[in-house]
């Protein structure tokens, strides 16, 4: 007979990704658990490096905003944005007080956004999928809104190096006022689901626990941060955009466990709302762009911008020619993925997900037309032609 | 081009810049960093760049963190070129509503800096970003372990230096051979 | 072999239904090769109650080992490579490959990057090909139903 050794010493590591069900993005994490316990935590990210700091060297300002935009598909205004202010700095213009109200605008457009896809995925990832419909469901109001000013769903591409290249019609207007209430009536419900619903709590409550000195320590940012207790908002601590204008109230909490990051973005959620009602009020009559020299002379910035996960960084570099010298960006998953890997020691193998979600990692941080070779289907389906295909197909099934 | 040199004519007229005087905080930090920098210039009221020499720079880290007027945002490394033979390294640091960053220049053909996650642990990330992206060597830093390239990149080509050549470095699969 | 050479009636019966059962429940496994997560989000969306793709069978599945369909978003990066080959040679036979969005195709604004590999269709081949920076969940949805017309003819 074999025999069973009860070697206690014995831990396994178990791998998970970057191809996995829980993230919609590649990474490789390895925890060594003793049981069910985990011990260790480490992480491979690289899965999404693109070299996009390399490329936008060779590349003019207005291309490279382009390129900026397309780090993140989640927050992408806030990177085009950032090279657009950046630029704005190192060519020593300011965009002017429209241009600065709608960026604004979008900003919090965007975090709405993010923050209502976030929920959904860490719903997902505590098994709560009726959450993860419903707050997907609502997150297509704002992305029509979206859709709407820009013309692109995902990729604005609001920006342009001096100001905005879209402009806030009467109409478009009153759409977003119609949308951001509804969207607060369903903040409101979130917040009572979130703080309230007691097998989603157990699930929260009391895990992955960050104090702020340990915060501080890791130098956390965003929503994690002030989940923590620690006050830091880029948009009230240096306003950029039109932030000075629209003052931001800051969201905190003490608790500093998953409950409160719960908390903290559904109560941003509804601040965000608070100011895009104002600003679309408020908007500021005028130009849209300020013209800007094509050729920047040398000089160099920091631009702070704070994106749905927390603080946002660039550091640009101009040398006197129309393209830039170095840009180097810091985004806020970074100082977070630090902070959570440590965070899930000691935590059961089950919750590592619900706090590796807990920080809204983000690793990588305008066609509408399908073309094939096909004769059976248009290139591009309206919304009547998708429905009347899944009618078909459901009634021609044999 | 005639249009160019235009431009340039009007940008360097643009250049001159007034002294304005610095937020409190920032103020505060340029006043700690003092006695360890050898050169300062602002740029704007919010903007503080302090160069230190190298054996300096934990000290000046200690200085910003430990008194509890920053904390470290990033570490930018800056290639200046073959010529300069240089690299900058800027470390930037979150000082209320401002920047300061404290400026350190290495030379290009020995690369050499200390850690300073003695001061702040999560510096790591960027840390070993500096030694894979830049082959900056960064000595008595904790994991030293690739965090972006992959895993079967050569040894010794940095793809961020200014004189990297890209894809020199591997091969492509046959049918996207054309379009380099 | 196609369906029309094989000699056992049974056999080609026993055939035509599994075919049947596969295109009216299509499950796919998704893979970012180094997206920028617009697709993702944008393929997320799809299985959400607006455009909701489950209405004619499709379903995300965890694991490469119970898919039919990989969907493949991103312009192929140095490290995902290996694991999109991995999760591709994992999945039971047939398989079929979607590539969406501009990157996945062509390598997009990414293309002559010192990391990547310029678009999934060099190292896997693609059957259908979406394109669009990102596509919209239509376009998506389009392209997953002209993917179920060639898994129906597959034999």
């Amino acid at each position: 007979m074999a025999e069973i050794s009860s070697d206690n010493g014995r831990k396994f590591t178990i791998p998970i990704g970057p191809q996995h069900p829980a993230l919609k993005e590649p990474g490789h994490f390895e925890f060594v658990v003793d049981g069910e316990v985990i011990q260790e935590a480490s992480v491979k990210l690289g899965y999404a490096h693109r070299g996009i700091e390399k490329i936008v060297e060779d590349r003019n300002y207005t291309q490279a905003m382009y390129i900026l935009e397309r780090v993140c598909g989640i927050c992408s205004h806030v990177h085009a944005s950032a090279l657009a202010m950046g630029a704005e700095q190192l060519a020593g213009v300011e965009a002017p007080p429209r241009a600065r109200a709608i960026r604004t605008l979008v900003y919090e457009l965007e975090r709405i956004h993010s923050h209502l896809l976030w929920l959904g995925v860490a719903a997902h990832e505590a098994g709560f999928e009726a959450l993860f419909m419903y707050s997907w469901r609502d997150r297509e109001t704002i992305m029509d809104i979206l859709e709407e000013i820009s013309g692109s769903r995902v990729h604005y591409s609001v920006n342009a190096i001096g100001g905005v290249r879209i402009d806030i019609s009467a109409e478009s207007a009153q759409n977003i006022l119609k949308a951001v209430d509804f969207l607060e009536e369903r903040s409101k419900h979130y917040l009572n689901v979130v703080s309230s619903d007691r097998v989603f709590l157990q699930r929260s409550r009391g895990i992955g626990v960050m104090s702020p000195e340990e915060g501080n320590r890791w130098g956390v940012v965003g929503p994690v941060a002030r989940a923590s207790g620690i006050k830091r908002d880029v948009r009230v601590d240096a306003p950029y955009a039109a932030y000075d204008i629209f003052p931001v109230t800051m969201i905190t909490a003490s608790e500093g466990d998953l409950e409160a990051r719960f908390t903290v973005r559904v109560r941003e959620l509804l601040e965000s709302t608070r100011l895009v009602r104002e600003v679309v009020k408020n908007l500021p009559e005028g130009e849209l762009t300020t013209k800007v020299k094509r050729k920047i002379p040398p000089a160099e910035t920091v631009v702070r911008i704070e994106a749905p996960r927390g603080e946002l960084m660039y550091y640009m570099k101009s040398n006197g020619t129309d393209q830039p010298e170095r840009i180097h960006g810091r985004t806020p998953t970074i100082p977070n993925m630090a902070s959570v890997l440590h965070l899930t020691i000691g935590h059961q193998l089950a919750d590592a997900p619900m706090i590796l979600a807990g920080i809204d990692p983000c690793f990588s941080c305008n066609d509408r037309a399908v073309v094939l070779k096909s004769q059976s289907h248009s290139d591009l389906w309206s919304w009547d032609q998708l429905r009347q295909y899944g009618i078909d197909r459901y009634h021609g099934r044999t | 081009m005639p249009e160019d040199a235009k431009n340039t004519e009007e940008t360097t007229e643009e250049l001159v810049e007034e002294t304005v005087a610095l937020i409190p905080q920032v103020e505060a930090a340029r006043e700690v960093l003092e006695p360890l920098s050898t050169s300062t210039t602002a740029s704007g009221t919010k903007l503080l760049y302090v160069a230190v020499s190298l054996d300096q720079l934990n000290e000046a880290t200690e200085a910003i963190v430990g008194s509890g007027l920053g904390y470290l945002i990033s570490i930018t490394p800056v290639d200046l070129g073959v010529e300069e033979n240089q690299f900058e390294v800027l470390y930037h640091f979150g000082v209320g509503p401002g920047v300061v960053t404290i400026r350190i220049t290495i030379p290009r053909d020995e690369p050499v800096i200390p850690s300073v996650c003695e001061q702040v642990p999560s510096a790591t990330y960027y840390e070993r970003e500096l030694m894979e992206m830049f082959g900056i060597d960064v000595t008595d830093t904790p994991n030293r372990t690739r965090l972006y390239l992959p895993d079967q990149w050569p040894q010794g080509i940095y793809p961020m230096r200014k004189d990297y050549v890209p894809r020199s470095e591997r091969q492509l699969p046959e049918s996207k051979k054309d379009k380099v | 072999m196609t369906l029309e050479e094989r000699s056992s009636p049974i056999l080609k019966a026993f055939e035509k239904a599994v075919a049947w059962a596969r295109m009216n429940s299509v499950w796919a496994v998704h893979y970012n090769s180094g997206s920028c997560n617009g697709c993702d989000i944008e393929l997320l969306t799809t299985i959400t109650p607006r455009y909701d793709v489950e209405r004619i069978g499709i379903k995300l599945a965890g694991s490469p080992r119970h898919a039919d369909v990989l969907v493949c978003t991103g312009p192929v990066t140095g490290q995902g490579k290996d694991a999109l080959l991995r999760t591709y040679e994992q999945m039971p036979a047939p398989k079929f490959v979607v590539a969406i969005g501009t990157c996945a195709l062509s390598g997009g604004v990414f293309e002559g990057s010192y990391n990547t590999y310029d678009g999934i269709d060099g190292l896997v081949p693609v059957d259908v090909y979406i394109p669009g920076c990102p596509p919209r969940p239509e376009a998506i949805i389009n392209g997953f139903a002209q993917l179920l017309e060639k898994v129906e003819n597959y034999a």
